[in-house]
């Protein structure tokens, strides 16, 4: 009894969602220690508003990569369905049916995603490599290219509180991460995503609709990818045919850093997560050090690279530990 | 006398390995001479393939030494140790199947030309005199890996072991997917290289086997030596009792009881290559065995019957209700079960825990898995099966070959279902846990259900079924009272005669 719960503490201050809230740690104190603006509440609301889209749409992306898939088009859906509610928004429409139709929008492509993925037995990723462009086109087709500014309306999403505290867009990532967590832990779709990432075959012969099962992952995905839309659109109040793009790359980086298996079978939302709120702080904190910008991308990929390290040598010291 | 010290090929002594604590090894003392075959002995989870991963580098031992060739060598890489002449065939074939036979031997040191390219022509003609010296004529160095039997890939790999002039050559269970005819050819090998004076360890659960080419025994329970024995100095007997503790035969005894009245009704099966019309009537409660050579087509009916691979045609009834499943999924669905026989690439979640592996068919029933019942009913199953684990939250992958054999089997008999297809279900399995399966399976026989066992085993089929079924060339030759026949007569059945 004794031992088991020793050796349950030794598993959580060794996995990598807790080595990278150390990390977030790290880099607060010392961002902290030369702008002291840095751990202000005005602070840490942009940085956590940023986090509300990149976030939605990595908890999907971690879905994905656990089954064995990457949907690098999810950039160009957000653009794309940001653009055709902010069209419609500026028409007149109701806002709720508005933000209906835009997570149906993503849900759609998402599913389009998936039905080619199964049925040309294609990797996903040049599938959505592909999808991208198209979704690309539409969106400059509907907007002419031109901006598209709502003016104020929509705001509710980002400027809401919950008793005059509590931003509502905390709410929705907190939530869409908490139903991610609990359909990988909890539910048989869970499982299923787990199983496929790890042996297609195998699940197969268990009795697993494997085609099935990964349209449906691609279309919670889009569902997350939608929801990620109506905040980053309410955010923002503005949308053109380029927003969101560079996302998918940010959302497959988050993904990685906390600690999923591109090879699949492996990972959770929780590591996600964390990786979410380290890239946001980062590219806050590169702004108030007053660091020119331009590094921003380097330092992103230098983190990605300490990710994989950090993962090597975990997975080196267990075997050690052996 | 340093003559006999030149003779040692490898010693071994006092090698110990842990794994977070757990010993799996304890204070491992053996050599192994030239010309010498020696056998590792155990159950499952014995530690024969630890053993076996310390001496060919895989895996770093904890304490002890391992000695090649008279030398100590410090912090040896596998790649070093393959160089010295010690070649390594695990478990499970690790070839790549969309290469050529030579691709494949030649993996990872290829041969090339002037220019840097892989000289593939130079490549094949050393693979095809290689195969040639080992008589092994069936097999060409262009052929493409897929087009062989998992038999010929176990030669494959052999050929790949020694294209280096190994003087070592182990070998873990590699007669475990083979049939009669197969594991003649591959003991007659085995034999031969003895001969060129090549040090052989080799391991695996047939103990007739074992007695037919061993010359030395090291067993093996629960990681520590239990004692080493010559093979004119013991029997196969002594043998089986030092390895589980108790005795146990060959040749299962197992409990007759009233067969049922219901029929399982397999009618006109046919994929017009390697199953041809295959028409058979079951009755609940009964055993009935499918034998044949590899290839016969015996795991592709069945692999038919589960609804996984096409067919031409083919319909299954019990009684007058029909069932043809249209995929494993429906076949599940309507209470069919299958075992793979592939256990690797067909049945086990690799990189997950012993219970997502046990209840994976289990949790599809419904959407919100109950944890709390999910961890009841996995205990339930590690603990009936005797699946050796620290826990049910360890990955399959550390468990040994024949307990993630035992998972497996176990996550076909959670629910309850009708028909139970066993695609040698004893693959890998010690002769102790095997005994256990048997039960496992009659148990399904006595509950009224329809029981195909397809084993390569003789011994196995023979003491278990109550009817044989013999296919040959894929075509159901005959059905035939297990009580009436004899393994000969049976392997001529097989043959076609
Ligand atoms: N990486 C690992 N981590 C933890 N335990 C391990 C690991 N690898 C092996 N073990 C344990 O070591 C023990 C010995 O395993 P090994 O594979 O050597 O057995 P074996 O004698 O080859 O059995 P089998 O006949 O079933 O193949 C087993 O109990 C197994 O669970
Ligand atoms: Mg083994």
């Amino acid at each position: 009894m004794k031992k088991s719960s020793k050796s349950g503490v030794l598993k959580i201050i060794t996995s990598q969602p807790f080595i990278l809230f150390l990390l977030i740690i790290i880099v607060a104190v010392v961002t902290n220690s030369i702008n002291s603006k840095f751990l202000t509440w005005v602070t840490i609301n942009s940085i956590l508003g940023q986090a509300a889209g990149l976030g939605l749409v990595s908890a999907g992306a971690t879905i994905l990569v656990i089954s064995g898939h990457f949907d690098i088009s999810t950039g160009r859906m957000v653009g794309l369905a940001m653009c055709a509610m902010a069209i419609m928004l500026n028409n007149g429409m109701n806002p709720v049916m508005v933000s209906v139709i835009g997570v149906l929008i993503c849900v759609i492509c998402s599913i389009m995603n998936g039905i080619f993925t199964v049925a040309f037995k294609a990797p996903s990723f040049v599938v959505t490599l592909a999808t991208q462009n198209i979704f690309y086109s539409i969106a400059l087709l509907l907007t002419n290219g031109y901006m598209q500014t709502l003016y104020g309306n929509y705001r509710s999403i980002a400027s809401h509180k919950f008793f005059g505290i509590i931003p509502l867009l905390y709410i929705i990532l907190l939530v869409g991460f908490a139903i991610t967590y609990y359909i990988l832990k909890h539910t048989r779709t869970g499982r299923q995503v787990y199983a496929i990432g790890t042996n297609e075959r195998a699940a197969y012969i268990s009795g697993l609709n494997v085609k099935w099962n990964k349209i449906k992952f691609f279309a919670i995905s889009g569902v997350l990818v939608g929801i990620a839309s109506m905040v980053m659109l309410s955010r923002i109040s503005a949308a053109q045919a380029t927003t969101g793009y560079g996302m998918e790359t940010e959302a497959i980086g988050a993904v990685v850093i906390g600690g999923s298996s591109i090879n699949g079978g492996k990972g959770g939302v929780v590591g996600t997560f964390v990786g979410v709120i380290l890239l946001s702080m980062i590219s806050t904190a590169i702004n108030m050090l007053h660091i020119n910008a331009f590094y921003e991308y380097m330092i992103y990929g230098i983190i990605i690279i300490m990710a994989l390290a950090i993962t090597a040598i975990r997975n080196y010291s267990v075997e050690k530990a052996n | 006398m340093s003559g006999d010290s030149m003779e040692k090929l490898l010693e071994i002594e006092n090698v110990t390995k842990s794994y977070a604590g757990v010993q799996v090894l304890k204070n491992v003392n053996i050599t192994l001479s030239m010309g010498e075959v020696l056998c590792f002995v155990g159950e499952n989870g014995a530690g024969k393939s630890t053993l076996i991963k310390i001496i060919a580098g895989d895996i770093q031992a904890s304490g002890g030494v391992v000695r090649y060739f008279g030398k100590e060598y410090e912090n040896t890489s596998p790649k070093q140790i393959i160089d010295m002449g010690v070649s390594t065939i695990y478990q499970d074939i690790d070839l790549v199947d969309n290469l050529t036979v030579s691709d494949n031997v030649f993996l990872g040191c290829e041969m090339r030309n002037k220019a840097g390219f892989i000289n593939t022509k130079e490549q094949e003609k050393k693979t095809d005199s290689l195969i040639e010296k080992l008589h092994l004529n069936e097999i060409k160095g262009s052929d493409m890996l897929t087009e062989l039997s998992t038999a010929q890939k176990q030669c494959v790999q052999i050929v790949k072991a020694l294209h280096n002039n190994a003087k070592i050559l182990i070998l873990d269970e590699p007669t475990a997917s083979l049939g009669d005819k197969e594991k003649k050819s591959l003991l007659a090998l085995v034999k031969e290289l003895t001969s060129q004076g090549i040090g052989i360890i080799y391991i695996s659960h047939f103990i007739d086997e074992l007695f037919e080419i061993g010359d030395t025994f090291l067993i093996l329970k629960d990681g520590e030596q239990v004692t080493v024995r010559r093979k004119e100095d013991t029997t196969p007997d002594q043998i089986i009792h030092d390895m589980i503790g108790r005795d146990a035969s060959n040749f299962y005894k197992r409990e007759y009881f009233e067969i049922g009245k219901r029929v399982l009704k397999i009618e006109h099966y046919d994929n017009r290559k390697t199953v041809q019309d295959v028409t058979l009537e079951i009755k609940s409660g009964e055993v009935f065995g499918l034998g044949g050579l590899i290839g016969a087509g015996r795991t592709e009916l069945a692999r038919m019957i589960y609804g996984l691979d096409k067919k031409k045609k083919g319909h299954l009834y019990i009684d007058a209700k029909e069932i043809t499943p249209k995929a494993p999924k429906d076949a599940l669905n309507k209470g069919i079960f299958m075992i793979s026989e592939d256990r690797k690439g067909e049945g086990l979640l690799m990189a997950r825990s012993v219970k997502e592996n046990i209840m994976i068919t289990h949790n599809e029933k419904h959407e919100i898995i109950n944890l709390k019942k999910e961890k009841e009913i996995t205990d339930k199953n590690i603990s009936a099966y005797r699946v050796k684990t620290v826990d049910r939250d360890t990955l399959i992958s550390n468990l040994s070959g024949g307990n993630q054999q035992k998972t497996i089997i176990a996550r076909c008999t959670i629910d309850d279902g009708e028909v139970y297809i066993f695609d040698e279900p004893t693959k890998g399995v010690d002769i102790g846990a095997k005994e256990e399966i048997y039960e496992h399976i009659l148990n399904l026989a006595k509950k009224d259900k329809f029981v195909i066992l397809i084993s390569s085993d003789m011994p196995e089929l023979l003491s278990m079924s109550d009817r044989i079924g013999v296919m040959c060339s894929g075509k159901l030759v005959e059905v035939v009272n297990s009580q009436e026949t004899s393994e000969d007569k049976l392997m001529k059945k097989y043959l076609g005669y």
